[in-house]
């Protein structure tokens, strides 16, 4: 019985230990995405924090979408994009920002449609625990979406690589493909990513517009409102833009724009006049939320845009 | 109760501690076997309301309920076949509205009480076990002798209020089984004392991590790779690896459920029975019966099956069959997934396999009905599932290269391959059993040894995906 029990407990033991070895420093996404975290707050804090500055708060829609360098030269607007991967979990995403936003700052919360629409916008991801435990400036203080009673839920037991990871790292390994899709060197100043491989056309959108924004989404936008005014920080909203199918386009553009004007009856939203949906295959890459460079400078433009009016109207609509 | 998340482990070292504590605070040898019982007992209820607490109120309801339908059944001489089908109907009545209420309406409209109907955790499992001690103490007290063949009626005596919610409340299997007669359970919790024994200890681990390989490696891998299997596809080779996927998936699901809950009941000393026994290497649909969830099937036989005739009226067979489909849920894909195979056990009645290759013949007949016949339990959709039937229907759909949109499906040629491992997995640990089967007897005996439980661990560390799953069956 005892070398039985032994047995086992030592290897569950060193299994875990050597998968969470493997995911916190060998994982190719995780490397990727800790890099990310990293180049992001490097520049963040060499940012001169005299004046505001816009955090970029979202999933890959926000990674590949926001220039905060063209903001800063064409409208002279301090920002960086803190967007993450949309399986990072938001606690995670929105973590990266609360511990350094400061008074005066804008906390600018473009989370894809869906997070306003699920009934659980906050379920922990594994993704989100890899890179929490992969990245110590992350853990340099207790974490901060706690404040906003939000449970992360990153927990050691998920450094494990899971079943899909093996398969498919095996796989690229074997027909000798590069071990993840996005570079390094995709990851440009200020914290916006550029798809810099062969174009892959994305498909566009064609599912549900969508339906009533959830209680948990209405609360937690109270909440974090609340916090920002404790604070002395200001949020606002912003849709990212969705590829989607010209025939769903209308619909689509009438559904956010109703739910812009539900989150408006809380906090202020910046308005562009695409509402979050386009039809023109040549502003998205390798998925439906993901821009190409052309992408990326309208879609910063019309952000660009839209805070100046926000500002101008007095940063109350 | 969650075996597969680390708050239900937690949870029971914390209670182990608190055992310990108060043990040692009041004399660890003045302590009587009562407060063993009264310890497991709060133990259950505790991680019962833990997880959920309107259940934990369902629960004491039923069963206090059905207590005292006990004891007054105990104190009168005549018994009214009108009375026990009123104790049964209100017994059964908060699971008929639960699973069916919104069928009828009461959770579809927006403002209504009933909009969140989620199932209490166990209400049919419970309720099933609870009534079975009824029915058969009111057999006992009859003459009449009970229900299940190893009961005998000198073994019935009065049942205290403690010892009943015991056998009712028992954690490893309140929450899905396996449903316990009162001869197997009752006896081992009457005498039950938290004890250490090394052979206890051994046996539960292997189990636990068997259990634990079954659930987070071939059914989570298998619900994580084929989460598309409902979604409308029209190639009918993809709706044959659907088919197989659930089936294994399902089989994965509920027996790793069911593995944990002996395994855990086995550290406490107590028995529990094995619900299943390598259904899928089965060479009859009876067979592949009286191995798929041993507890519910055998209930069904005793309480239904038995008292429409059984063996002397035809379609006893399917009407039990299809009792065991409406007690799935109130959808049409249930009905006809009972109906069919109610008529396969019927109509396989009489069928002899004598010889080899008419059991290997039957095991692939067996392997074919079960797994296609898993796509009506799996297709919620009619519309969906009507078009599916149609294409496996027509030939020349078979001609379509289904590789382009299996792709599609999974998301790529990662998924696809991540799809095929795991089927490819869940085969492989089918054929052990079949292998395991044949040389040992056992189907289970190639995971008993310690290298093979190493191996098991180490795959279920690296292999287990890292989105949750929760249990099939604790819907239902």
């Amino acid at each position: 019985m005892k070398i039985y029990v032994i047995a086992v407990l030592l290897t569950a033991l060193f299994s875990f230990i050597g998968s969470g070895i493997y995911t916190v420093f060998y994982s190719p996404e995780v490397r990727f995405w800790k890099n990310a975290i990293d180049q992001k707050i490097d520049y963040l804090e060499n940012l001169d924090r005299t004046e505001p500055v816009f955090f970029f708060v979202g999933g890959s829609s926000c990674a590949f979408s926001v220039d905060p360098t063209q903001l800063s030269d064409k409208f002279g607007i301090r920002a960086v994009n803190l967007g993450l991967h949309a399986g990072a979990g938001r606690a995670l995403q929105l973590e990266v920002a609360l511990q350094r936003i400061k008074a005066g700052d804008v906390l600018v919360i473009a989370f894809e449609t869906s997070f306003w629409y699920e009934t659980d916008p906050f379920k922990s991801s594994a993704l989100g625990s890899q890179l929490y435990f992969a990245s110590p400036r992350l853990r340099e203080t207790v974490p901060a979406i706690r404040k906003l009673g939000v449970e992360p839920g990153w927990k050691p037991i998920d450094l494990r690589p899971g079943g899909y990871h093996l398969v498919t790292a095996g796989l690229k390994a074997l027909l000798g493909s590069p071990s993840y899709r996005y570079k390094s060197t995709d990851i440009r100043e200020g914290g916006v990513i550029l798809y810099s491989q062969d174009l892959i056309q994305a498909t566009p959108y064609v599912g549900d517009a969508g339906s009533k924004i959830t209680d948990t989404a209405r609360s937690f936008l109270q909440k974090i409102v609340s916090y920002a005014t404790e604070n002395k920080f200001e949020v606002v909203v912003s849709l990212p833009w969705q590829f989607t199918d010209s025939d769903c386009l209308s619909k689509k553009r009438d559904a956010n724009a109703e739910l812009l004007r539900c989150i408006s009856e809380i906090c202020p939203v910046l308005m562009d006049p695409s509402y979050g949906a386009q039809d023109e295959p040549q502003f998205f890459s390798d998925t439906f939320w993901h821009l190409t460079a052309r992408g990326v400078k309208l879609r910063t433009t019309r952000l660009g845009d839209g805070i100046l009016a926000w500002m101008a109207r007095g940063r109350t609509e | 109760m969650n075996f597969v998340s680390c708050k239900f482990w937690l949870f029971l070292l914390t209670l182990a501690g608190v055992y310990v504590l108060l043990r040692g605070l009041t004399g660890w040898k003045n302590w009587s076997a009562r407060r063993d019982q009264v310890f497991l007992l709060v133990g259950s209820l505790t991680l019962f309301g833990a997880e959920d607490l309107q259940s934990l109120v369902i629960f004491l309801a039923i069963a206090v309920f059905i207590y005292s339908c006990i004891s007054i059944q105990a104190v009168r001489e005549s018994q009214s076949r009108v009375v026990l089908a009123l104790v049964v109907f209100l017994s059964l009545s908060p699971l008929l509205f639960y699973k069916y209420a919104s069928s009828f309406g009461f959770s579809d409209r927006e403002g209504s009480r009933f909009v969140d109907l989620a199932i209490p955790i166990g209400l049919s499992f419970y309720t099933f076990q609870l009534l079975s001690l009824f029915i058969d103490e009111r057999a006992v007290s009859l003459g009449k002798g009970a229900h299940s063949s190893a009961d005998k009626p000198n073994q019935y005596r009065k049942i205290s209020f403690l010892n009943y919610l015991n056998f009712g409340s028992f954690f490893p299997q309140i929450v899905a089984g396996p449903i316990e007669r009162r001869v197997s359970l009752l006896p081992q919790l009457e005498r039950f004392r938290f004890s250490f024994s090394s052979s206890n200890l051994e046996k539960g681990m292997k189990n636990i991590t068997f259990g634990l390989f079954y659930k987070l490696v071939i059914a989570d891998s298998l619900a994580s790779s084929g989460s598309w299997i409902t979604a409308e596809y029209e190639s009918p080779l993809i709706i044959h690896l659907a088919n197989i996927c659930f089936g294994l998936r399902i089989y994965g699901d509920f027996a790793g459920y069911s593995f944990i809950a002996v395994g855990i009941a086995q550290l406490f000393g107590v028995g529990l029975t094995w619900n299943f026994q390598s259904p899928y290497t089965q060479t009859t649909i009876r067979n592949f019966w009286r191995s798929w969830h041993v507890s519910l099937t055998q209930w069904l036989r005793d309480y239904v099956y038995i008292p429409l005739g059984g063996k002397k009226v035809l379609w006893a067979s399917f009407v039990t069959f299809l009792v065991s489909g409406i007690w799935h849920g109130a959808g049409w894909n249930f009905i006809v997934w009972g109906s069919i195979h109610g008529i396969a056990v019927s109509f396989e009645r009489g069928t002899s396999q004598q010889g080899q290759w008419k059991k290997l013949l039957g095991w692939w007949v067996t392997l074919l009905f079960v797994m296609s016949s898993w796509l009506p339990f799996y297709q919620w959709s009619s519309a969906v599932l009507l078009d599916k039937i149609r294409s496996l229907f027509s030939p020349c759909s078979y001609l379509v290269n289904p590789l382009p949109e299996l792709t599609s499906l999974c998301g790529g040629y990662g998924g696809v391959v991540y799809f095929a491992g795991s089927m490819a997995l869940g085969v492989s640990v089918v054929s052990l059993e079949w292998y395991s089967r044949v040389k040992h007897g056992d189907p289970y005996q190639w995971a008993r040894n310690i290298v093979a439980q190493c191996v098991l661990i180490v795959l279920l560390v690296l292999f287990a995906p890292t989105d949750k799953n929760q249990f099939i069956y604790f819907s239902f």
